[in-house]
């Protein structure tokens, strides 16, 4: 499944729909909207950072599922930005930022991040399939 | 994302349905910060109808309960659906809010 569309706030719910309609009945409720809200966070670091609010680019979305894995990445021409050096906040410390990082962590096994030569940032992001993570 | 909001002498309820993430978030933070901090009225968020809620809309529920507590009025979740439990969870704010399943008519005690 490919997802495309301009980085704006917007375009977040579209990707809940079309995820939830490519995925509904192969994972549980549970994994569906923790799966929504992990690409939906790591979606909006996309939204809220690569690219000036008032110049949005675009964002392309792909998702590859096996018996394994669910495979994610997401695609901008924007800042580029190192994921894997970002930590969030210390959950102790109550504060209205930094908690995305948390949640696309806690679903997520593996995340890497790269750019190509000609300019398109990767974000790739990895879940190992758990045993309650189908629906069947 | 629709608020409807309901007043009584204790209480203003907003009753949220629909998604709240970064499109929306900024509708309900306004909403709070007026009957907050320029209301000055205790406030309860009714979450029995939200179907989805990022991060940005935590950060709205941490603001509205500082600014709650600030102007020492009560701020109140109200059954909140499995999709903002499970964010609470994950964020590790279960504990941090005053999370109810109904509200009485009293009216409430400052904090």
């Amino acid at each position: 499944m490919i997802f495309r569309c301009q980085a704006t706030p917007p375009c977040l719910k579209s990707l809940r729909d079309k995820i939830t309609e490519e995925f509904r009945g192969r994972l549980s409720e549970q994994e569906l909207d923790a799966f929504c809200l992990a690409l939906c966070e790591a979606s909006s670091n996309v939204i809220r950072h690569a690219y000036p609010q008032d110049a949005p680019g675009p964002i392309e979305i792909e998702v590859q599922e096996d018996h394994e894995s669910l495979k994610v990445w997401i695609r901008d021409r924007g800042k580029p930005f190192d994921f894997t050096c970002c930590k969030g906040r210390p959950l102790q410390k109550v504060s209205p930022g930094g908690i995305g990082v948390h949640i696309i962590k806690a679903f997520f096994d593996k995340i890497c991040s790269s750019r190509s030569k000609d300019g398109w940032n990767t974000l790739a992001l990895e879940r190992t399939r758990r045993s309650g993570d189908g629906n069947s | 994302m629709e608020i409807h909001k309901n007043e009584t002498a204790a209480w203003v309820t907003l009753a949220i349905q629909g998604d709240v993430d970064l499109a929306t978030s900024p509708e309900l933070r306004g909403q709070l910060e007026h009957i907050l901090l320029s209301k000055k009225r205790p406030l309860a968020l009714d979450l029995s109808g939200v179907t989805h809620m990022d991060s940005s809309g935590i950060a709205v529920l941490i603001e509205g309960f500082r600014w709650a507590k600030r102007i020492q009025v009560p701020f109140v979740l109200l059954s909140p659906s499995p999709q903002v439990r499970m964010i609470l969870e994950l964020a590790k704010l279960e504990e941090f809010f005053d999370i109810r399943d109904h509200l009485d008519d009293q009216i409430p005690e400052g904090l």
